[in-house]
């Protein structure tokens, strides 16, 4: 079973990687330009982790565009293994923002000249990696039960809710360990919205 | 005699359709015809089939085993050409493959692109490059290209030039030769099944009109012509569906009532006659 | 063995192909013992249903010109030739028994009947010869 879920992931990736050429030419500059701007790791971040938010609805855009539920219904693959590794490709493509936007902003500090310190670092991570598992808890259901015309308007949602977890967290309102712990259960939380996101699959009509 | 795909006392209700009690059995090593007007249920047939959508009743076994319960078991047994394109239109045939041949732990890439050089697709066209036919027939290689004992085709013909329409009944006729596959032909075009299938599945507004073998349908029906002026009120009766010229009429009886028109001119009948009669009874 | 089916004609294909192979026999195109072609080639090649094949064999069958060993094929019966003759004669006889009754009810004599038919016999024959 987890091999087929690998495969899904793949498949994912491949209906994607057209568009992920031009996604990463046009989003590298812009991140350079922020990055230049504002001195810090953070507004990059932000910038790319919502692009992660935007690729993570693609699958679902192109598999509605060319009708392929049809081709989903003959593959030998479970429900379960279609969505379990429909969230596997978005944390990839999640992880792939996150490790881009590092690149680009140790890149263009080494070339500023500017040096950027640990918890700066670990911050920006926390902070991705808390923004890309909002919209893959939230988004990926609502993408199941509404697609992704009606869907869309729960973008703002994860959005809203990690931005206000990292103001917490600037404020001091909340720990950076406490932060970390956030982010950790929103790790594990990804299996109950698999889940639940099963749940809607099946019980659909196509 | 294997049975490859029985249906049992199928239903499903939509808000303004209701498929009912649809029961029918297609052996292995043959070719049954779904037929019916637009919107008679073949497709909802279909997609219950697939598991594409939930049954309000009914059951369904493919080789045996329950369409549902053992979904993955019998998947991979079964081949499917829609009547449009499936697969995502920026990739190209290659890519498409690629995908989707790691799914199946019989594919035979040999096979696949025998066909493909059988069927003239360049296999480094994109999908939107393809034209209707060729997106026919690259569904049909990736049926045929697992080992596929049940290929079912939901309307693949609509829209198909005759030589492309010709080159599939070909290939389904290569298909079933060594008894081992069957085939499931949903369509409204019944020329293609006239000679073809050997049974038949008739749906009319979601209600099984008949199930058997394509001679059996044939034989209950037959066309009578005659002059307007010749035709009495209780003949008038046995009349399913007529179409009246100028200078007569010809309807659909059934054979068993021949005797009541002795006189005028009896004639066998065609599917496509059928059906087109039996859409216009009432009329 | 020739066979073509005619999508044209009004006879039924499995008859079509029943009258060809009995033909074929009747000519010694197809010798006793030999094999047909097997049902689903010949379905696939004349394009037809592997059903309206079955049913040809079967009632070729019944009516004894072929046997069908299973697995092996269907085979040409030896008297394959002395059948058919047997069934045209059985026509004959119903076609002058028409004529008799026919006759009777013109009031035509025996003899009349006999000149009738010697004279459309040499017509036939003439006919042919040139």
């Amino acid at each position: 079973m987890t091999h087929n879920t690998l495969k899904m992931a793949q498949f994912d990736l491949a209906l994607v990687k057209p568009y992920l050429r031009t996604i990463l030419f046009s989003v590298v500059p812009i991140l350079i330009l922020l990055f230049i701007g504002n001195g810090s790791l953070m507004y990059g971040m932000m910038f790319s982790m919502s692009f992660a938010g935007i690729a993570v609805s693609y699958p679902f855009t192109i598999s509605e565009k060319n009708k392929m539920e049809r081709l989903y219904a003959v593959l030998p693959i479970s429900k379960k293994e279609m969505v379990f590794g429909r969230y596997l490709y978005a944390v990839i493509i999640g992880l792939l923002m996150l490790g881009v936007s590092l690149l680009a902003g140790f890149f263009t500090f080494m070339c500023m000249n500017i040096e950027i310190f640990f918890t700066e670092i670990f911050i920006a991570v926390i902070f991705g990696v808390n923004m890309l598992e909002c919209y893959i808890l939230f988004l990926l259901p609502a993408y199941y039960q509404f697609g992704t015309i009606k869907g869309r308007f729960c973008v703002f949602f994860p959005m809203i809710l990690s931005f206000a977890i990292w103001g917490l967290a600037s404020a001091n309102i909340i720990s950076i360990e406490l932060y970390s712990l956030i982010v950790l259960f929103g790790i594990i939380m990804m299996i109950p919205s698999a889940i639940i996101s099963v749940r809607i699959l099946q019980k659909k009509d196509i | 005699m294997t049975n490859y795909l029985e249906v049992m006392h199928l239903s499903k209700n939509y808000p303004n359709f209701q498929l009912h009690d649809i029961s029918f059995t297609l052996p292995e090593g043959y070719i049954m015809g779904l037929i019916g007007e637009n919107g008679s249920g073949k497709t909802t047939v279909i997609k219950l089939i697939l598991n594409m959508i939930h049954r309000e009743n009914g059951k369904i076994n493919i080789l045996g085993k329950d369409n549902i319960s053992e979904e993955s078991a019998v998947k991979p047994y079964i081949g499917v050409v829609f009547d449009s394109n499936c697969f995502c239109e920026e990739w190209t045939i290659l890519q498409t493959m690629k995908r989707i041949s790691s799914f199946y732990e019989t594919w035979n890439k040999e096979k696949f692109l025998s066909l493909m050089n059988r069927f003239q697709l360049d296999t480094k066209k994109k999908i939107k490059a393809l034209s209707k036919g060729m997106q026919m027939k690259l569904m049909l290689a990736w049926a045929l290209s697992y080992d596929a004992k049940v290929l079912i085709l939901d309307e693949p013909t609509s829209g198909l030039d005759p030589v492309s329409r010709d080159e599939l009944l070909t290939i389904l006729a290569e298909y079933i030769e060594d008894g081992k596959h069957s085939v499931l032909f949903s369509t409204h075009i019944t020329s293609d099944l006239e000679r073809a299938a050997d049974y038949i599945t008739y749906l009319h507004y979601g209600e099984l009109f008949f199930t058997g073998s394509k001679e059996e349908l044939l034989s209950m029906f037959c066309m009578v012509k005659g002059g307007r002026e010749e035709l009495q009120p209780e003949q008038q009766k046995k009349l399913i569906g007529v179409r009246t010229f100028s200078t007569g009429f010809e309807a659909l009886i059934k054979t068993t009532d021949r005797a009541c028109f002795s006189g005028m001119a009896i004639e066998p009948v065609t599917l496509e006659d059928i059906m087109i009669f039996i859409s216009r009874k009432g009329e | 063995m020739k066979l073509i089916i005619s999508n044209v004609s009004s006879v039924p294909i499995y008859e079509q192909i029943k009258q060809q192979v009995k033909s074929a026999i009747l000519s010694g195109e197809l010798q006793e013992g030999e094999i047909l072609p097997s049902l689903r080639t010949l379905a696939k090649e004349l394009k037809i249903s592997v059903l309206t094949v079955t049913r040809a064999y079967t009632e070729l069958e019944q009516e004894g010109f072929v046997q069908n060993l299973q697995g092996r094929g269907c085979f040409v019966m030896s008297r394959g030739s002395e059948l058919i003759h047997e069934q045209l004669l059985r026509k004959i006889e119903e076609h002058l028994s028409e004529a008799i009754h026919t006759a009777e009810l013109a009031e035509l004599p025996l003899d009349e009947l006999h000149r009738l038919l010697n004279i459309l016999w040499e017509e036939k024959n003439h006919d042919e010869l040139s």
